[in-house]
């Protein structure tokens, strides 16, 4: 990631036709792509797309690979997920530590994997299987989780250790840090302090709800940036020179919104850039 | 070893999940989180591909049969990492499933349904764009939607059994999908061409095996088949 300067936004199909190309027009440095929503696009959307992908550098974020799962993931989706990433010439690509499907059967939402040295040489095996196939070497996000087994490895020696024996880099996910900081009741400036920074390609930082029901809090990607998720960012910014990123994924303002947020961030950024 | 440590962890992941899909009775609140997620992601993307659907399940007091066909199927048959595919999948669940049997007509309303979405997602067709010979080799684009529906579902006459061939496309010009109604006779040609034949033989062929004069129809179809050659329905 170290290649990619600046600060980045997840690309929604809701922006598009505020996207421009003109000095005048906003736009952020890097766009933020997940493979799943864009192999197959609806008609409407591609010439555009294409437009943007001319413009602006892209990333992508993958939601289906399972990488935690008893099953490696299938060769026709890695192909296509291949053919996706050369076609537009993204280097970098990134799923989660979690698995979303078992004995291939979709869950369509990143479920928690057992903290244990099993589980790590097991998502190291489907790492690198995948790295193989694409040719790339990926990062992996650290998730949220919301029900957590009895464990001897803490969630950061479970990252760590899988880090360092997959090779693959860390997807920072600030927000998901405060999340399950509270949901687990840790302190989150204590686990980043925990967590092998120096592996971390990019961060990603997003919304969250209380949730009544429950009583916990969600990771929605459906509310602006909470302050205390900011402080996090840029907690950690003080600490490693790494771009980031706002992902929205329910919720979805206009661009415009989004902007106010992102400059937001860039302030946060350029302002660790300057102490640099 | 490997394979030991393997089926440890698959245990504690199938147990999970089990409770996750409604297979087990969920043992603590935390998983019944993630039953709620996992859940409420299904039935997001079905009733937003299928709303007419939806409606009936509503109007006819459903839900219960609705959300119990839900959980089988999320136990069962959602195989594909493209969660736009999830919907078909879901069709074809319930085709083979007990579900909904008073709704005899249903799976005519879930394919019609899904066709636009299915259209929509196509990848563009390049084609040269060569005159239309009937010397030369076609093949039925497979980003077309062909099929025998049994109740009239443009006209939403499903207390009716009568049979329909619809043809549907992406319409380039109009830039939406088109729906074109054909005869028993040029719908079972399309489902008949062989794409290593010449179109011309296989229209020999086809009238031949249906007993059905050459000189009288080839004509007709010749003209029928040039148009959809235009739409880029035959590639």
């Amino acid at each position: 990631m170290k290649s990619i300067k600046g600060c980045g936004l997840g690309l929604r199909t809701e922006f598009l036709d505020d996207i421009h190309f003109d000095k005048k027009s906003f736009a952020p440095d890097w766009w933020e792509v997940t493979p799943e929503n864009w192999i197959n696009m609806p008609i409407w959307y591609r010439d555009k797309f294409e437009e943007i992908a001319q413009n602006t550098p892209f990333v992508a974020h993958g939601v289906s690979l399972s990488l935690g799962s008893n099953k490696k993931p299938k060769k026709k989706y890695l192909k296509e997920l291949k053919n996706f990433l050369d076609t537009y010439n993204i280097k970098y690509y990134s799923e989660h530590i979690s698995y979303s499907s078992y004995d291939n059967i979709q869950a369509h939402e990143l479920l928690p994997v057992p903290l244990t040295k099993k589980m790590i040489n097991l998502m190291s095996d489907n790492i690198k299987y995948v790295e193989d196939f694409l040719g790339r070497n990926i990062s992996i996000e650290n998730a949220t989780y919301y029900h957590a087994e009895k464990s001897k490895l803490s969630e950061s020696d479970f990252i760590n250790e899988l880090l360092h024996k997959s090779g693959a880099k860390l997807l920072l996910d600030v927000n998901n840090v405060y999340v399950n900081s509270i949901n687990h009741s840790y302190n989150a400036k204590q686990f980043l302090d925990s967590l092998d920074l120096d592996k971390v390609s990019y961060i990603h930082t997003a919304g969250h709800y209380f949730d009544d029901t429950v009583q916990m809090l969600i990771d929605s990607h459906g509310t602006k940036v909470n302050n205390e998720t900011w402080d996090l960012l840029e907690y950690t910014l003080n600490k490693i020179d790494v771009s980031p990123m706002i992902e929205r994924d329910n919720n979805i303002p206009t661009l415009k919104v989004i902007e106010k947020e992102y400059k937001k961030m860039k302030k946060i950024y350029d302002k660790r850039a300057s102490h640099g | 070893m490997i394979k030991e440590q393997v089926m440890d962890e698959r245990k504690k992941q199938k147990s999970f999940i089990d409770q996750v899909k409604g297979k087990k009775k969920v043992q603590k609140s935390s998983i019944g989180v993630y039953k709620y997620l996992v859940h409420h992601s299904f039935f997001e993307v079905i009733t937003n591909a299928y709303p007419e659907f939806y409606q009936i399940i509503q109007e006819q007091k459903l839900e219960i049969e609705f959300d119990k066909s839900i959980f089988k199927f999320m136990q069962t048959k959602a195989f594909s990492p493209y969660i736009w595919k999830m919907p078909n999948e879901y069709r074809k669940f319930l085709k083979k499933s007990k579900y909904f049997d008073s709704l005899k007509y249903l799976d005519d309303l879930l394919h019609f349904e899904y066709t636009e979405l299915f259209i929509f997602m196509q990848k563009e067709i390049k084609v040269k764009k060569k005159p239309f010979m009937m010397k030369k080799e076609y093949k039925v684009s497979k980003h077309i939607s062909l099929h025998k529906y049994n109740h009239n579902v443009i006209n939403k006459t499903f207390e009716i059994k009568e049979e329909l061939y619809l043809l549907a496309y992406f319409d380039t010009k109009l830039n939406e999908v088109a729906y074109r109604p054909l005869n028993n006779l040029l719908f079972a040609f399309l489902k008949f061409i062989d794409k290593d034949i010449n179109l011309k033989v296989n229209l020999r062929l086809f009238l031949k095996k249906n007993k059905i004069s050459y000189k009288v129809y080839a004509k007709e179809f010749e003209k029928v088949l040039e148009e959809l050659y235009n739409q880029k329905v035959l590639v």
